[in-house]
């Protein structure tokens, strides 16, 4: 057990140094202005200049396009991240698919699609989910035929964030429908300039641009295959995030936080301090009656709790924190909350919290799919029989 | 507070402390099944398991080595009373730890060397109606008490022996808490201040190691109810098949996993770096004291009318947790410190004030 402040070497306080200076020069109000204003989860100047030093793909090696950053590095390289906060949807993305690139894409277009991804000209967004199919991806009915040396695809892709600036969709794709329906999946990046690929914007209340993506028999070469025909199943459930590959010894050093989605739970957490210093007077000294304070201590303790919970428990424990959470916040500010922009710091703050907190109970699976894996995998309750 | 320092999160235990916690493990399933925990009665004590407790060093563990200790760290004590939690073990441990450890910091040598196997009680809060409610207190024959009027001075920490105990009845509880009243026999162990902050400290430390009993009662409760959910039958499936079964449980093993470490990052911060996050410990406590009754709520529910009977285990998690929340006060009071926590990380870091105004530019 170990919680300690991790003591940094002069060369890691240098890098921390530059990191916070990237961001600041960077990330200026206009920058968050426009993300406030597209919704887009990506501001391409920054992506670029991420990529001119590596820093899209970190802890690839310099050869691959990375800057072979070790796992404190590469720590300090997401946290500096974390505190702009700007959504980075469209780099997450890019990462997740350009590790899938790196183990599985095909000799022919693997070196260039690397390099490319982690100099920030190429993106990656994700096909996973389609309009009629929900959480349930494996049930994908978006076709992939054979034609000589490549592919024809037809259907449609829901939730693929970022589309609107990415090369390629990482697109779930069923190649064989007389198999289960795991059985029969084959991973294609499809570029999103090909005849026959359309995409259309979906606002959600988040804030955030999703898209929904039609393709009307698109031609994709077989060198766009990742990994092998059918076999789509088992690129996905690859541990595909780039923190996994940084092996035994990076594990080793806990830097990483419990669960992937702990970012809700620290979202929480600063609109908690961003509340508690609203209900605070000019002095600093605790103004607000003792009623405020017991609510506010609630989310706190939500918030603390759901920094804590690992894994999967996480996943579920750091969404509900924050929905209700922001909606216990959203009552203490009162009226203060139609004040806007112009309102203290808390209330814009805890306000697209609020919003973005109904959409992580969705991203990456629903509240309920993680509810019945917990129910299954570590609770050992029988699975239920169903039809399909 | 910076929400984005590097920080390690290593909750991971060490090889020492996963064999203490299957050693305890082992003998309390072998000494400490349900019968053995109904047999204490309503007084909730069994003297011959707390004895063969102290033979394993339990009530000495988180002493000096010169007391015949092993100067075990909070973390340790608090994995400990979690397995003793687990059990429902009949014995006043959170008292004992932590008044003896209080003790012995001002009465190193003047108490001999077997007395600290004795159970000692706690008063964990400020006097009420009819004393001070010392958790432990109807089996212990001394107890730790901040004295205030008319008992003594305002913050005078004091160590009474052989008071009258009145017994503090909650139903079914198995708490073996008592009131007691000033005694002939009390000595001054630290005054004003230092006795405050004295008795904070320690009475953190026990209500880290309820918060911990708690969650081990509850875990055993959830256990309880994800077997009865996989063996009850309804309309020729297992109950534990319904998401309207399944789900509820999946949120208490969640809020418990949350809550156990979220109480070993408190109680490790307390430990290693004490006034940096004063909010952790009281959230810890607060979290436990619900995340428990309401897992344990859920677990006596899911087995409908059975989890009502008094044969049932899970009747015994239940009630044993509401009189240990009980006797900790009302949690309110600890939510109520998590902002006085915020205040102080607030007013330590001045610098900081008008850091959450960065939005008020865009």
């Amino acid at each position: 057990m170990d919680f300690s402040k991790v003591a940094l070497d002069d060369g890691q306080a240098a890098f921390a140094r530059e990191v916070g200076e990237f961001f600041a020069a960077r990330v200026t109000p206009d920058v968050l202005d426009a993300e406030e204003r597209s919704g887009d989860g990506f501001c391409e100047p920054l992506h670029l200049a991420m990529g001119e030093r590596g820093w899209l793909l970190d802890t690839w090696p310099e050869t691959d396009g990375g800057a072979g950053l070790g796992p404190v590095e590469h720590r300090l390289l997401v946290l500096g991240k974390e505190r702009t906060g700007l959504p980075f949807i469209t780099l997450d993305t890019t990462r997740l698919v350009a590790e899938a690139v790196r183990r599985h894409a095909p000799e022919e277009s693997r070196r260039r699609l690397m390099l490319d991804a982690a100099r920030g000209t190429v993106r990656f967004c994700l096909g996973y989910t389609e309009p009629e199919g929900g959480s349930d991806v494996a049930a994908a009915a978006t076709r992939a035929v054979r034609d000589g040396d490549g592919w024809v695809v037809d259907g449609a892709k829901m939730f693929t964030t970022g589309a609107h600036n990415c090369q390629y969709a990482f697109t779930i794709t069923r190649t064989n429908p007389g198999v289960r329906k795991h059985k029969g999946l084959t991973m294609l990046l499809v570029p999103l300039d090909a005849p026959g690929v359309s995409v259309s914007p979906v606002r959600t209340f988040g804030g955030e641009r999703t898209n929904i993506v039609y393709f009307g028999g698109v031609r994709v070469p077989d060198s766009l295959r990742i990994g092998p025909v059918d076999g789509g199943w088992g690129v996905l459930h690859d541990r595909l995030d780039v923190e996994h590959g940084l092996g035994a010894d990076a594990a080793a050093l806990a830097l990483d936080p419990p669960s992937v989605r702990t970012g809700y739970a620290t979202l929480l957490a600063r609109c908690v301090d961003a509340v508690h210093e609203w209900s605070l007077g000019d002095d600093g000294r605790a103004v607000a009656a003792d009623d405020l304070r017991y609510r506010l201590g609630r989310v706190a303790i939500e918030a603390e709790a759901a920094l804590s919970a690992p894994g999967h428990y996480g996943r579920v424990a750091a969404s509900r924190a924050l929905i209700d959470g922001t909606a216990r916040l959203m009552e203490l500010l009162g009226q203060d909350v139609l004040l806007g922009a112009e309102g203290p710091a808390a209330v814009p703050l805890a306000e697209r919290a609020h919003r973005f907190a109904q959409g992580t109970a969705i991203y990456g699976g629903t509240l309920e799919v993680f509810r019945n894996i917990i129910a299954e995998q570590d609770l050992k309750l029988p699975r239920p029989s169903y039809p399909a | 507070m910076d929400r984005f320092e590097l920080r390690r999160h290593d909750y991971s235990l060490s090889g020492e402390q996963r064999q203490l916690i299957s050693v305890l493990r082992d003998f309390l399933s072998a000494h400490c099944p349900p019968d053995v925990v109904r047999a204490a009665g309503p007084l909730g004590y069994d003297p011959a398991l707390w004895d063969r407790l102290g033979e394993l060093g339990l009530a000495r563990m988180g002493l000096p080595a010169a007391l015949g200790g092993a100067g075990a760290s909070l973390v340790d004590l608090v994995l400990v009373a979690e397995e003793l939690g687990r059990a429902a073990a009949p014995v006043p441990f959170a008292d004992h730890a932590a008044a003896s450890r209080l003790l012995s910091r001002y009465r190193p040598l003047a108490a001999p060397q077997a007395d600290w196997d004795e159970p000692i009680g706690f008063g964990v809060r400020e006097p009420g109606a009819r004393g001070h409610l010392i958790p432990g207190g109807a089996v212990t024959r001394s107890a730790i008490v901040l004295a205030g009027p008319p008992a003594g001075p305002v913050g005078s920490l004091e160590l009474w022996r052989g008071g009258q105990p009145a017994p503090a009845e909650l139903p079914l509880s198995g708490l073996p808490a008592a009131w007691w009243a000033c005694p002939g026999d009390r000595s001054v162990l630290a005054t004003g201040d230092e006795a405050v902050r004295a008795h904070g400290r320690a009475r953190t430390e026990w209500k880290l190691l309820t918060a911990a009993t708690l969650i081990g009662l509850a875990g055993t409760g959830l256990a309880g109810a994800v077997e009865f959910a996989k063996t009850r039958y309804t309309r020729g499936v297992p109950v534990g098949t319904l998401q309207g079964i399944s789900h509820p449980l999946a949120d208490i093993a969640t809020a418990l996993v949350s809550g156990r470490h979220l109480l070993y990052r408190a109680t490790w911060m307390l430990e290693n770096e004490p006034g940096t996050r004063p909010d952790l410990a009281p959230a810890a406590c607060a979290f436990a004291a619900r995340a428990t009754a309401d897992a344990l709520e859920t677990a006596v529910h899911v087995q409908g009318g059975l989890g009502f009977t008094l044969e049932s285990d899970v009747s015994l998690y239940f009630l044993r947790a509401r009189g240990l929340i009980a006797a900790g006060g009302d949690p309110g009071r600890d939510v109520l410190e998590v902002v006085d926590g915020l205040d102080a990380i607030r007013r330590a870091e001045p610098a900081s004030r008008g850091a959450g105004t960065e939005t008020k530019t865009r």
